[in-house]
This record gives C-alpha cells, sequence and structure tokens, in this order.
C-alpha cells in the first residue's frame, strides 16, 4: 500500500499545477488587455484642453462584428481610440452564428453590446423589434450620405427611417480567365464549334457553351486538364444567391416590378414559376462543367480555388477579384476578365403566364445579401460614442481605405470608390487593372433592372428551404421542377406563418410600391 | 515451456506491430497533414497535394508570424481560457463525480421510484439531448444569474456539462474494486475516509485519469455552450478557430497553425496522467511489501 | 453512514436540477409551439411531430443517425478493443503509441473537417493520390449518397476510436493479472484466455464505453457539418445537424425542438431496452466475474497481511 500516498500527493500537485498555470495565464492575458485603455487615453499627453477634440473620454464602445468583418473594424481602433479618448472593444462571432447570437443577446436585453455589424438583410427584423436605434435625426449631422449608391440607400430605409450606417456594397458578378477567353487559338476553334465569337457571355446560354468549351482539357498548358467554370454550390451556404444571380434574369421581368419572389399583389410565391425552373436547370445542367467537388464548396472555399487553380468562369461577388490580387494565394493575378451577370432574351411573366421575349438580352444585377451594415443597440450606453464610430468608419477617407485593403469584406459602395481606379492599383489591395473590375460593379449597381435581395421577416426561413430543395434538384434525386414546388409549397406555409398581409406590405415596400388596395 | 512461448510469440508479435502501424499511419496522417498545410502558402493548400516540406513546396512562417503578431492577444486569451475551464471543470466533475460514483456503487439509494439504476440513468441522460434548443433557454439561466461570459460561468457549465459523463464511467470503475477489500481495511482499523484514500482510490486511479481525460477533451472542443454564454471575457478557443475560418476566405493555414497549439495541452494532459492509467495498481509482487 | 451518502449524490442531481430541468422543459414547450425567431409564440400541439414523420429530410436525417449509430459503435468498439489489448501487450514504448492514438481525439472538429475535405479531393487530396498511384480512377468521396455516407463513417471511426480506447484500456489496467498468469500457467490458449477471462471481465467497462459512444454518436454533428454540410443532398445528415439549422440558423426554433425531444426519447428507450437486456444476459457471466474477483480479493488481502 505504500503506492496510495504517492499517488495521492501526486494528483493534487498535477491538478493544483494545472490550475495554476490556467489561472496565471488568464492573468496574463487580462493584464495585457487591461492595458490597453491606459495607452490609449495617455498617448495625446500633448493635446491640453482638448476636451473637444476627445468628446468620449472614459467611455467605451462594445462592437459586435460578424467575423467576416472583424479586421475591416480592428483597422481603425486604434485611430478612433486616440481621436475620441474612448476605449473600443471589438467581439469577433463567427459568421454563421451571427444571426442567433445577436437574436438571444436582443430579445433577453443582454445588452452585451453597442454597435452590431451585421447584415443589410437583417435590419427591417431588428428595426421592427426595437432592438436598434432610428438613427433618422443623426442623419442630419452626416456629410457624406449624397455619395453613397442609390440602390444601397434605398434598402438602408425602414419606412421612412434609417437605422444603419452603410459599411459595404454587395452586388454578383461573373469572372474569366482572360488567358482562357481571350487567347486567338481558343477563339478560332470556339467559333468553328458554336458559330459565334468567343467574349465574355451575355446571356446564361453563351456561359453555357463557354464552360463547356473550356472544360476537361489542357488550355493553360501546365500538364494537368482544367475545368470550365466553379460556383459555390454546397450545402448551407450561398447557393442560394448563386442560384439567384441566375434566376434574377429569367424571373425579374422589368415589366412587372418586384415579381422576382412573389407576386407583389397575392403573395403567392414566384419561386416555381417556368422562369425559376429555367435557371435551376441552367445551374444542375452546369455541374458537368466545373469538378466534382464544387457540389460541397461553400463561398469561402470557392474563392481559395478559383485563385489557385485553372477555371474559365465563375461567378461571386466582389470578393474573388481582391483574392486574386494576393500572389500568396492566387496564380491569376492580373488574368482576370469581369462581366456583368448574364441576362436571358426571354424572361417570365407572372402576370402574363408566358415568357416575353425581348430584341437583347434582358440583365438583372442581384444584390445578393445587402452588404454589411453597422447600426446602434436600443440599448446602448454610449449611443453617441457608438454613432461616432460607426461615421467614423465610413468617412470618405476611412471607407476608401477599407474597400481597397484585402481581407476586410467591405466592397464599394460610394460613387467615389468606382471614381479612380488608380487608387486600387496604389492602395493595400495592389489591384491590377482595376479599370473593369470597377466599371462592372458599377453597372451592376446602377443598372434599370437591378434587383434587391429579399429582405422581409423570415427571409432566412425562405433561403433555407430553397437551399434544402435546391441541393436535392442538384444531387438528382429530383427533377428542379418537383424541387420548386415543394419550395413553394413551404414558402406558402411560412407567408401564412408570418402574416400573409403583413408579408406582402413589407414585400410591397421594398419594391417601393404603394400599398396594396 | 519457455521454448514455446517464445516461437508463439514471434509471428503474433509481427502481426502485432504491423496492425499496430497501420493504425499509426491512419491515425497519425490526418494530423500531419494538419502539421504540415500550417507551413505552406495558400495556393499550394489549394493545389497539390505536396507532402514534404522542400521537396514538394517551399515551406513559409507566415501563419505563425501572423500567430505572434496582430492574432497573439487573441489567441493567448482564447488559449487561456480554454485551458482554465477545461482543466478546472474536468477537476471539479471528476472529483463529484468519483464521490457519486462511490455512492451508487457502495449504497442502496431511493428517492420515490428511483433506485441507484435509475439515478444512473437519469445523469447520464443529460448528455442524450443535443443542445441546440436549450442553448437558448441557458442563456436566459445565465443571463438571470448574471453568469454570461464570466469565468466562474463557464466552469459551471463545463462542469455541468461533464459531471453525466465522469459518474457514469466512474461508478463501473468503481463498482470493480472488491469491497471486501475496504473490509479488511476497516478490520485494520482504518475509518472510511481513510479507506477511500488508501483503498478504492488507488485502485480507481485508471478510471479517474481516464474520466478526467475525457472531460478535459469534451470541454476543450466544446463549441455550442461557448458560443452562447461567451462573449468576450470567456472567450474560448474554438470560437477563435471559428472566427479564422468564417472568413471571406477560409485561411486554413492560420487555421492550422493555431490548430497545431490548439493540440498541445491536450497532448501535455495526456503525457501527464497516462502514469495513472498506466499504473496497475491490482498487483501485488510476491513477498515484496505488506 | 446514512447521511453522508445523500451528501454523496447530492452535487449531480442538484446540477440536475438546477441547470438540466430548465431548458429541458422549455426544449418541449417550444416543441409544442409554432414559435420562430422573429414571430409570435402560437400552441400548436404535437403538429410539429407530426409533420416532422412525414418530412423526408427528417426521416432521411433520421435513418442517417441510426445507421451511423449502429455501424459505427459497432466497428469503433471492436477496433478500439482490439487496439487495448494490442498496446496492453506492448511491454516497453507504449506511452509514444498511446498518445498517437489519441491525437485524432484532440484535433479541434472544424480542422478535422477541412483535412479530411481535402484528403477526400479528387483534384489535391492525398488519398486520390494514393489511389492513383495503383491505377484506381477518381473517386468521388464525398459527392456521391453511399461513398459520402461511407466517408463520414471512416472519419468518426478515426476521430472516436480512441474514446473507446481509453474507457477499454484504462479498464484493461484495473484488471487484476493473476487470474491470467494462472490461466497460462495451465496451458490455456491466448484465444481462451481472451474469452474465458479478459472480456467477461472487461463487459463493465465495455459497456459503459458502448453506452457512453452511441449517446455522442446519437449526436453526431461536427463530422458531417465540417465534411459535407449534411450533402449530397441530405444523404449524410443527422438529426442533430437538421436541428441545428432549423432552430438556429433558421429560427425555426419550435420544429428544431420538436427535433431535439425526437432525439432524447429515441436514445432514452433504446438506452432503457439495451439496459436491460444486457442485465440479464451479463447477470451470468457477471456472476462468474464476481466469483473471481473474490477469490482473487482473499488471496491479496493474505498475501498483504503481515
Amino acid at each position: 500500500m505504500t503506492h496510495a500516498p504517492q499517488t495521492h500527493r501526486a494528483v493534487w500537485r498535477l491538478t493544483a499545477t494545472a490550475l495554476a498555470l490556467g489561472a496565471l495565464l488568464a492573468l496574463g492575458a487580462c493584464d495585457r488587455r487591461s492595458e490597453q485603455p491606459t495607452a490609449g487615453a495617455s498617448a495625446p499627453a500633448g493635446g491640453q484642453t482638448a476636451a473637444q477634440q476627445r468628446p468620449f473620454e472614459g467611455q467605451t464602445v462594445t462592437v459586435a462584428v460578424g467575423s467576416f468583418m472583424s479586421s475591416g473594424v480592428n483597422m481603425f481602433k486604434d485611430e478612433w481610440e486616440k481621436r475620441t479618448g474612448a476605449k473600443l472593444q471589438v467581439v469577433e462571432i463567427p459568421f454563421g452564428d451571427l444571426y442567433q447570437r445577436l437574436f438571444a443577446s436582443f430579445t433577453t436585453g443582454a445588452g452585451e453590446f453597442d454597435v452590431a455589424i451585421y447584415a443589410a438583410n437583417w435590419i427591417p427584423e431588428f428595426a421592427a423589434n426595437k432592438n436598434i436605434l432610428s438613427l433618422e435625426q443623426r442623419y442630419a449631422a452626416k456629410d457624406n450620405w449624397g455619395d453613397v449608391l442609390d440602390k444601397t440607400q434605398r434598402i438602408m430605409y425602414v419606412g421612412t427611417e434609417r437605422y444603419s450606417v452603410p459599411l459595404d456594397g454587395d452586388v454578383l458578378m461573373g469572372y474569366y480567365r482572360k488567358d482562357a477567353l481571350e487567347n486567338d487559338a481558343h477563339k478560332q476553334k470556339f467559333k468553328a464549334k458554336y458559330g459565334y465569337d468567343l467574349a465574355a457571355p451575355t446571356t446564361w446560354k453563351q456561359y453555357r457553351d463557354i464552360a463547356e468549351f473550356f472544360n476537361g482539357w489542357d488550355w493553360t498548358g501546365d500538364g494537368k486538364p482544367d475545368f470550365g467554370v466553379l460556383e459555390a454550390q454546397g450545402p448551407k451556404d450561398v447557393g442560394p444567391f448563386i442560384l439567384l444571380s441566375r434566376v434574377a434574369s429569367y424571373a425579374a421581368n422589368p415589366k412587372v416590378p418586384g415579381s422576382l419572389f412573389f407576386d407583389p399583389e397575392t403573395m403567392e410565391p414566384s419561386v416555381n414559376n417556368p422562369g425559376w425552373v429555367q435557371a435551376l436547370q441552367d445551374w444542375v445542367d452546369i455541374r458537368k462543367f466545373g469538378p466534382a467537388e464544387m457540389a460541397t464548396m461553400g463561398g469561402g472555399t470557392m474563392r481559395g480555388n478559383f485563385v489557385a487553380g485553372n477555371y474559365a468562369l465563375a461567378i461571386d461577388w466582389a470578393d474573388v477579384g481582391i483574392q486574386a490580387q494576393d500572389e500568396s494565394a492566387s496564380i491569376v493575378k492580373g488574368k482576370l476578365g469581369y462581366f456583368v451577370l448574364p441576362g436571358s432574351d426571354r424572361v417570365w411573366n407572372i402576370k402574363a403566364k408566358a415568357w416575353d421575349k425581348f430584341p437583347e438580352p434582358q440583365r438583372a444585377p442581384y444584390m445578393g445579401w445587402g452588404g454589411w451594415h453597422g447600426s446602434v443597440a436600443a440599448n446602448s450606453k454610449a449611443p453617441d460614442a457608438a454613432w461616432d464610430f460607426l461615421n467614423f468608419i465610413d468617412s470618405n477617407d476611412n471607407a476608401l481605405r477599407a474597400v481597397t485593403t484585402p481581407g476586410t469584406a467591405r466592397n464599394p459602395y460610394r460613387k467615389q470608390h468606382f471614381a479612380d481606379p488608380a487608387k486600387w492599383e496604389q492602395a493595400a489591395v495592389k489591384y491590377k487593372e482595376p479599370a473593369e473590375y470597377l466599371q462592372v460593379q458599377q453597372q451592376s449597381f446602377t443598372h434599370a433592372n437591378t434587383q434587391y435581395d429579399l429582405r422581409i421577416p423570415k427571409a432566412g426561413r425562405y433561403f433555407e428551404v430553397l437551399d434544402n430543395w435546391m441541393q436535392q434538384a442538384l444531387a438528382g434525386t429530383m427533377s428542379p421542377k418537383q424541387a420548386l414546388d415543394k419550395t413553394a409549397e413551404e414558402w406558402k406555409r411560412i407567408t401564412d406563418e408570418a402574416g400573409k398581409d403583413k408579408q406582402l406590405q413589407l414585400y410591397r415596400d421594398l419594391y417601393e410600391l404603394k400599398s396594396a388596395k | 515451456m519457455t521454448q514455446d512461448t517464445r516461437a508463439r510469440g514471434a509471428a503474433p508479435r509481427a502481426a502485432r506491430w504491423a496492425l499496430l502501424s497501420a493504425w499509426s499511419l491512419f491515425a497519425g496522417f490526418p494530423v500531419y497533414w494538419m502539421v504540415v498545410t500550417a507551413f505552406k502558402q495558400p495556393r499550394d493548400i489549394y493545389q497539390g497535394p505536396f507532402f514534404l516540406p522542400f521537396v514538394d513546396f517551399t515551406p513559409t512562417l507566415r501563419a505563425w508570424e501572423h500567430i505572434a503578431g496582430p492574432a497573439r492577444d487573441t489567441v493567448l486569451h482564447g488559449l487561456a481560457n480554454s485551458l482554465l475551464f477545461a482543466a478546472g471543470s474536468a477537476f471539479i466533475a471528476v472529483v463529484l463525480g468519483a464521490f457519486a460514483a462511490y455512492g451508487l456503487a457502495r449504497y442502496p439509494y431511493k428517492y420515490g421510484p428511483y433506485r441507484n439504476d435509475d439515478l444512473s440513468l437519469l445523469i447520464v441522460s443529460q448528455r442524450i439531448m443535443p443542445p441546440i434548443v436549450a442553448v437558448i433557454a441557458l442563456f436566459a439561466m445565465f443571463r438571470a444569474a448574471q453568469l454570461l461570459d464570466t469565468r466562474v460561468g463557464m466552469l459551471i457549465a463545463y462542469t455541468w456539462f461533464n459531471l453525466p459523463l465522469t459518474v457514469f464511467l466512474l461508478t463501473d470503475f468503481m463498482r470493480r474494486i472488491p469491497v471486501e477489500l475496504e473490509h479488511a481495511a476497516a478490520l485494520d482499523g482504518y475509518g472510511k475516509l481513510a479507506q477511500i484514500r488508501h483503498v478504492v482510490l488507488p485502485l480507481a486511479m485508471p478510471g479517474l485519469a481516464a474520466a478526467y481525460l475525457l472531460s478535459f477533451f469534451f470541454s476543450w472542443n466544446d463549441f455550442i455552450l461557448a458560443l452562447m454564454l461567451t462573449f468576450r471575457d470567456a472567450v474560448t478557443l474554438p470560437i477563435v478557430i471559428t472566427n479564422l475560418s468564417a472568413q471571406m476566405e477560409p485561411r486554413w493555414w492560420l487555421i492550422s497553425a493555431i490548430g497545431i497549439l490548439a493540440m498541445l495541452p491536450p497532448i501535455v494532459a495526456v503525457f501527464l496522467l497516462d502514469r495513472f492509467i498506466e499504473r496497475r495498481v491490482l498487483h501485488a509482487p510476491r513477498g515484496e511489501d505488506s | 453512514m446514512k447521511g453522508p451518502k445523500h451528501l454523496l449524490i447530492a452535487p449531480p442531481l442538484l446540477f440536475f436540477f438546477t441547470i438540466s430541468l430548465v431548458p429541458l422543459v422549455f426544449t418541449i414547450v417550444l416543441s409544442l409551439s409554432g414559435y420562430s425567431i422573429g414571430g409570435a409564440f402560437s400552441w400548436v400541439g404535437v403538429d410539429n411531430y407530426v409533420r416532422l414523420a412525414s418530412d423526408p429530410m427528417f426521416t432521411r436525417s433520421y435513418a442517417n443517425t441510426l445507421l451511423y449509430v449502429f455501424v459505427g459503435v459497432f466497428v469503433q468498439y471492436w477496433l478500439a478493443l482490439g487496439l487495448a489489448l494490442l498496446v496492453n501487450q506492448v511491454a516497453r514504448g507504449s506511452q509514444p503509441l498511446r498518445l498517437l492514438f489519441l491525437l485524432p481525439f484532440v484535433m479541434p472538429p472544424l480542422i478535422v473537417g477541412f483535412v479530411w475535405q481535402t484528403m477526400f479531393d479528387s483534384r489535391y487530396g492525398p488519398l486520390s493520390a494514393l489511389l492513383g498511384a495503383l491505377g484506381i480512377g477518381p473517386v468521388l468521396w464525398l459527392n456521391e449518397a453511399r461513398l459520402a455516407f461511407t466517408s463520414i463513417l471512416i472519419v468518426d471511426t478515426w476521430q472516436w476510436t480512441p474514446f473507446m480506447f481509453l474507457i477499454l484500456y484504462a479498464g484493461l489496467r484495473t484488471l487484476p493479472r493473476e487470474p491470467f498468469e494462472a490461466a497460462r500457467v495451465d496451458g490455456a490458449s491466448d484465444w481462451r484466455i481472451f474469452w474465458d477471462h479478459t472480456f467477461p471481465m472487461l463487459l463493465p467497462a465495455s459497456i459503459a464505453a458502448i453506452l457512453l459512444r452511441a449517446i455522442e454518436a446519437f449526436k453526431l454533428f461536427d463530422v458531417v457539418f465540417y465534411v459535407t454540410g449534411g450533402g449530397p443532398g441530405g444523404a449524410t445528415s443527422t438529426v442533430t445537424l437538421q436541428g441545428y439549422f432549423t432552430a438556429l440558423r433558421s429560427g425555426n426554433l419550435g420544429y428544431g425542438a420538436a427535433m431535439s425531444i425526437v432525439l432524447l426519447v429515441t436514445v432514452m428507450v433504446l438506452a432503457v431496452v439495451a439496459l436491460l437486456t444486457l442485465k440479464r444476459l451479463s447477470s451470468r457471466r457477471a456472476r462468474r466475474v464476481e466469483r473471481k474477483l473474490q477469490a482473487f480479493a482473499v488471496e491479496f488481502r493474505q498475501r498483504a497481511a503481515p
């Protein structure tokens, strides 16, 4: 029995050490954090009588930001703290779980943060529940509002009030590989096979042809077969937005505004009309022109793959362009061409219940996801400081800096961001030949038929249902029509649950349609 | 006889090592892959496969520079919290669990219609329901008790999380210790507490160590509790890691590097506790001690 | 001696009644409601459960979960047992081995997903490079329904076998050596020793390992979430995965709560049935083991006596 006392002591020693170590580390990390405010506060010692220069001395602003955009906030932290004397605490929340974390905090009034930075699509909901403050009064003092793109301005209103500060603009666009499409030999072969000139696609049919043409052979000369297209078709990720990039051109009829998702008179889902079905069919067909792994790819994985591999075409937000400039991640710097989302020469008309034919391909650029916006929490104890911070990171200089720095997830949303390509070449992102990139984005934002995203309550659920059923179509277990019929059924149920009249009203608001009788 | 056993030992021994090597390869290769990724350029990650540094690809310390630089505070903060919560809650869970297990193994309980086995099942049933919806209630409860985003709160949460496991596991280990040994010690004049210290604890040591390690591992990798119940002060490593992956483009080189860091404390824990699992206490060499 | 015994069991029971009970009731109440984030509370009775029964995606997730548990736990148990026995026989140098074996279990789940996704990639994964060298064409591990299911099982086995290994190995180390030595001296073969002595004596640890593993397996989430996201087309989805997306990602709390309750009830029922069956089956063997252990205890006492 001589083992026992030794064992006993050893256990105590062991756990005591572990706990002590843990406590020490925790304390160590703690101390580091508490050092910061003193550093920030004592820095401008020379600036006495700085009461008006340091208006928020001693206050703390806590910012809850989705992980995508955290660096876009952190890059301004020190500067703002020095300017205002307040302390900024940035808390990063994993992007996928941002919504429910904010929700839990809002509904229990936990008061964990002063500023929330999240998706513009959620603004109406949080505003309706009075979780965020209306910023309408404060906007009078904002001096650079007019420079924000019109469509981005529009999505910030809930009724007649603005509840957020814009930080980012989201629109989907197309990318192509110049070394594929602008090569003369390829052009000849393409023309011989398809009968028209090889160029950036203006219709989805052309997109498909180009994808087919470039798939399965080595057009880069590196000894490995290359692919025609790469799109994020994976489940539970950005799939629905990529699908909608196609749907918009087949179903967003300029003659029937607001009919993309629902019938604006009856709230009947448009999801299973022939326009949608055609788009989903296209998307299922495109699978054979890309790598098989495309079916599992989320947006992030798709971006990493596209810039590191050889794919002739892709659809994404502006992020691929930024990613392509980083040579440690990308082999396509300077090799990218850009195009506005292709259109279609026939668009479904829900009123006429027939296809409308157009002489020119109708395009419908799609503002998927809405972009990152910042709001002030209703129970914030430092709303003035919070507003100041949001304005600070939206100031002309800072906004430009942010959108031209890689990794911030902030894409252009002000007119001046598109004005001077040279700034993009010189800025942190070192964009090579940005003119076309900027042009395509600007065109997408200002096109007459640009489509907003769905921003009524339960938008997340509508999209989740769509995602579930479109995955079935992609997996081949049912036809696109069947999948979309099922989607429509569930969409009806969700609408009824949320209150059909209420949803209809909010939906009409989105498109600035007058109230239904 | 000895010749027989040796001859019998040769072929099985080769087979034994073959099997163990096969599993080692299977278990170890993905870990190797993670380690190697931590030294790759982003574009090498999406091409390949590149197996060997300097042979297949040029290694880079980019990831580590980032960890030692801009990400240092965040990573250390998460690491320290995770360490505290995992080590602390595992310890408490094992202590409380051992007591409860001893009770369930030795004494008959009867609360209404519930007897020992029912109580055991009740306790372990806490692990059955996935906390996906329950975690919202937990959020509300913790908020009401002002334990949100506190270290104490997380210790309580993880102890609650691990206690069912330790109780269930240790009950079984306790049961297997022959009660006669305690009786014998009692005859020798040891009090109950002394009996436990000198008889039960040493014999249960492998079980205690195993329970500690498993509790440590479960707390270490937990995400959903950390997501909901922490915000800033009590943030743990899995949150830090997830934040790094939920970016415009997942930074796998960074994540792999932090992954290596994230595996070190559990490895140290295994290393430290190994001798308790390894030791064969129920083994009395002839005439050695008394 | 009466008082202290209640004190011993008090903490776990206390935790149960203060921390577990409220969320449980919360979940049950939600499951009977049509509540979703941002909506109004409404009672729908058993409507959610009825809908679950006819929801093809849920029935698929449910079937997948059951399959993962039964196939996975079975395979992992025998693997873990085999490994524990093998490692137990290694005289020296078993520590690095055991350390290596435990590594898969401590790898952060997110990284497990990423590493295996890369491993299975048909373009740049090491697995496809290996298969390619053997002349086997591109295998789309994660793209075809049954292959994807198998892939998840492979990753799950890789990750969780160490869990059972640890418990079984610790169990093995707790067993007294004397009965085995006695049996070997008597000329019994390894196989006989295993079946007559080791396995029966390890039965309690085995049951604990299997039950604990099964409980965790029913909650399978991490591996599927990070490797396939439930695809292709829901072929690899599990109840917890679907519940997570339903309740937390799209805010449909009532429906998601119902899924949690279905899982809870399933596992409780299975656990009770399993334990009752095992009790009856092992009572005979247990009595034999009891006798052996008692005999050993007497001998131990005699030897340790001054």
